[in-house]
């Protein structure tokens, strides 16, 4: 009797468990729902996580100044955990369930992919936050972006080399997506800019040595070293430079610009130059930059409600809310004529740039980058 | 045994049902996904439950079906249906191959061997990029359409994946009455004596080993119709044990163990989205109460039901 009482207390748990998972379901306002999914758990909460808390922040203030034309904003968060398959099942519920009229994610490329061709079936405006170059290329009717693609980046920077006299370049790049894609769109650029790729080398994500890279970069005659990935590999990148006593300049990809890469780097990240997100050097931008202010602001915002630094993964997020939201002041919540309004921002700017969408770009930004350099252990603008 | 079979037409008739009980396509997608995961998690209950093997790497089987009916589909222009027949073809065929020396190993050297071969499938798949798109994945998968009739919503998979559940369940369930079916049991219990009585024991796990993979290889083509997009992740180490432990929630070595194990970590999860930030405590929590109130998997608590209403009934009279 007393086994099946505890059987008995089991399944009260699981249908108490099921029924405040109903309960928190439910309620009809006039509001605007806007759903949302994002990787704030898995390999990706990195990115998910500073995604999440500004759009949270963003819908507090929203509704705070009274909604959107009367409205309250209603904004529906999930979490795909880095996971096509939950992120599937997330903005299946968001589209039919809560019945959004837009939705923003994923994080990554995998959820992002996954979902168009939901988003293209159901007639619900998806914007990616993430930088696979598939999700808009070719351009899908109901999907846009707000991360930079890569090319855009890596153009930014071999201009500048370009700028300096480079010709011949070494790559060096992390074996994961990000590396990989960023060595791709070098090699593919390089003709353009007249360069030649003399070396390359790749090192995997968590190896703690780089020195036999980079000697073998050093006997090849390269002007400059092109260092493409995300922390930590770049760190040990510029700490092995250091070492070598290599005196061919270095630089990198816009992967590692955040304080952890100047934690790990110490006194190596002096002389590195990158291409990197504006949010950065917000202040040291020139008074007239269009970008400055709202940059001041969203960073100062976010610094005081989550006591840590904005970054730029919040910024894309930022970024996509801000664009649903001004459409949605103009034509209201209709999924159809939304996404019309969507595709004719122009002129708008947020934290990663201007944006201008048309028929043939959903990718918006056309500048997203400026260069930058670090100095004593602190990012600087290089002013052009 | 009778009732079993009673049990079946009844859950097929329930089944049937469902997509008209659900109001929208976010709660059948879930119906769909369990189905396809109910097809692997059959599969691994005959080699874990009856055959006594474990597999950590039966995402890779999975993984396999799913990337060969996409690279059949869209760099090689097969027909859907014929990409399905020959990704089943190919992870039988890598399952039998891998089967013969892996099988030899027995306990945690089994585990590592098949939890090595997962790993091994993840890498190329994220390495291949030519073929596999690597990890930025492959879109564009058709819809499978066979003989004309296309596939192309949830409502018309979910009948086509449910039905080859109780189909294939129906086939569990008459090898389980046969010689086959014994055999099994035996090796289960104690390999040794089941070789004495003349039973073929390499050759039963083998065969348990490839008719797993291929079901797994199946589930994962219709993960791939159903979705249009695959990448990796999907299909790597979390995944495998993610399958291992449905098969232990529900109940190992009995026909009905997983697809009710796999019926509750598909829902459960679902359930608990409004608990935010907390659900994975919440879900960790009843795993702990499961396994500790009910070893024998959340079917033993079916029996138990079914046992106290008969003889409430018997009772009654």
């Amino acid at each position: 009797m007393r086994n099946s009482f505890r059987i008995l207390l089991v399944l009260g748990l699981i249908l108490l468990v099921a029924g405040l998972g109903m309960v928190s379901a439910g309620n009809s306002a006039p509001s605007y729902v806007v759903g949302a999914f994002v990787s704030a758990s898995g390999p990706n909460a990195p990115l998910g996580v500073p995604e999440r808390d500004t759009l949270l922040m963003m819908a507090e203030q929203i509704n705070k100044n009274g909604g959107i034309n009367g409205h309250p904003l209603k904004l529906i968060i999930e979490d795909d955990a880095s996971d096509n398959t939950s992120a599937v099942k997330a903005a299946k519920k968001l589209i039919d369930q809560d019945k959004a009229c837009a939705i923003i994610g994923g994080s990554g490329t995998g959820p992002s992919l996954a979902v168009a061709p939901i988003a293209e079936a159901s007639g619900v405006t998806q914007i990616s936050m993430a930088a696979g170059i598939a999700i808009t290329n070719p351009v899908k009717k109901w999907v846009f972006r707000t991360a930079p693609l890569d090319a855009l980046v890596v153009g930014k920077l071999l201009t500048y080399l370009g700028a300096n006299n480079i010709k011949k370049i070494a790559v060096i790049y992390d074996s994961n997506a990000f590396g990989s894609s960023g060595r791709d769109q070098i090699k593919l650029l390089a003709p353009k800019y007249k360069m030649t790729i003399v070396g390359e080398e790749s090192f995997a994500s968590r190896d703690t040595d780089m020195t036999v890279q980079l000697t073998k970069i050093r006997a090849t005659g390269a002007q400059a070293i092109i260092c493409w990935g995300t922390n930590p590999g770049p760190a040990q990148v510029a700490k092995n430079v250091q070492q070598l006593g290599i005196t061919i300049p270095l630089f990198m990809g816009h992967g590692i610009a955040n304080q952890t890469f100047l934690d790990q780097a110490g006194s190596a990240a002096n002389g590195v130059v990158l291409p990197a997100v504006r949010l950065i050097v917000a202040d040291q931008l020139a008074a007239s930059d269009p970008q400055k202010k709202i940059l001041k602001e969203y960073a100062a915002g976010f610094a005081k409600k989550f006591g840590r630094q904005a970054d730029h993964y919040g910024g894309h997020a930022y970024d996509a809310l801000t664009i649903i939201v001004q459409a949605l002041r103009k034509v209201g919540d209709d999924r159809a004529k939304l996404r019309d309004e969507i595709e004719k921002t122009t002129k708008l700017s947020g934290i990663g740039g201007v944006f201008n969408y048309s028929p043939e770009d959903h990718n918006g930004l056309t500048d997203p980058c400026v260069m930058i350099t670090v100095v004593n252990g602190k990012w600087k603008l290089i002013k052009k | 045994m009778k009732r079993q079979y009673q049990f079946l037409i009844a859950i097929s008739i329930l089944l049937f049902l469902v997509p008209w009980m659900l109001p929208n396509r976010y709660l059948l997608n879930i119906a769909v996904l369990i189905g396809i995961y109910s097809l692997i998690t059959i599969g691994l209950n005959l080699l874990l439950g009856y055959a006594g093997q474990i597999s950590m790497g039966h995402a890779a089987f999975y993984g396999i079906g799913a990337y060969t009916v996409s690279i059949l589909t869209i760099h090689f222009k097969w027909d859907t249906f014929t990409a399905l027949c020959g990704s089943l073809l190919l992870v039988g065929i890598i399952a039998w191959i891998i089967g013969k020396p892996i099988l030899r190993l027995k306990g945690h050297y089994l585990a590592m061997a098949t939890l090595g071969f997962g790993l091994i499938v993840e890498i190329l798949l994220n390495e291949m990029m030519e073929l596999t798109g690597g990890p930025q994945g492959l879109s564009n998968i058709p819809k499978l359409s066979i003989l004309g009739f296309s596939f192309s919503d949830d409502f018309r998979i979910y009948f086509l994946i449910w039905g080859l559940v109780m189909l294939v369940q129906w086939m569990m369930m008459n090898m389980m009455r046969g010689k086959m079916g014994r055999a099994f049991l035996a090796v289960h219990s104690n390999e040794l004596a089941a070789e004495t009585l003349g039973i073929n024991t390499s050759a039963l796990k083998q065969a348990a080993f490839v008719i797993s993979a291929v079901l797994a290889g199946l589930a994962g083509a219709f993960y791939a119709y159903s979705l249009n997009y695959i990448s990796p992740e999907p299909f790597a180490f979390n995944f495998s044990i993610m399958l291992v432990t449905m098969v232990v929630i529900g109940g190992m070595g009995n026909l009905w163990g997983p697809l009710i194990g796999t019926a509750l970590l598909g829902i459960i999860p679902e359930l608990l989205r409004g608990f935010k930030n907390f659900d994975i405590a919440f879900y960790g929590l009843l795993l702990i109460l499961i396994v500790i109130y009910m070893p024998k998997g959340v079917v033993s608590l079916l029996y138990w039901a079914v046992d106290k209403v008969s003889k409430a009934v018997k009772g009654g009279q």
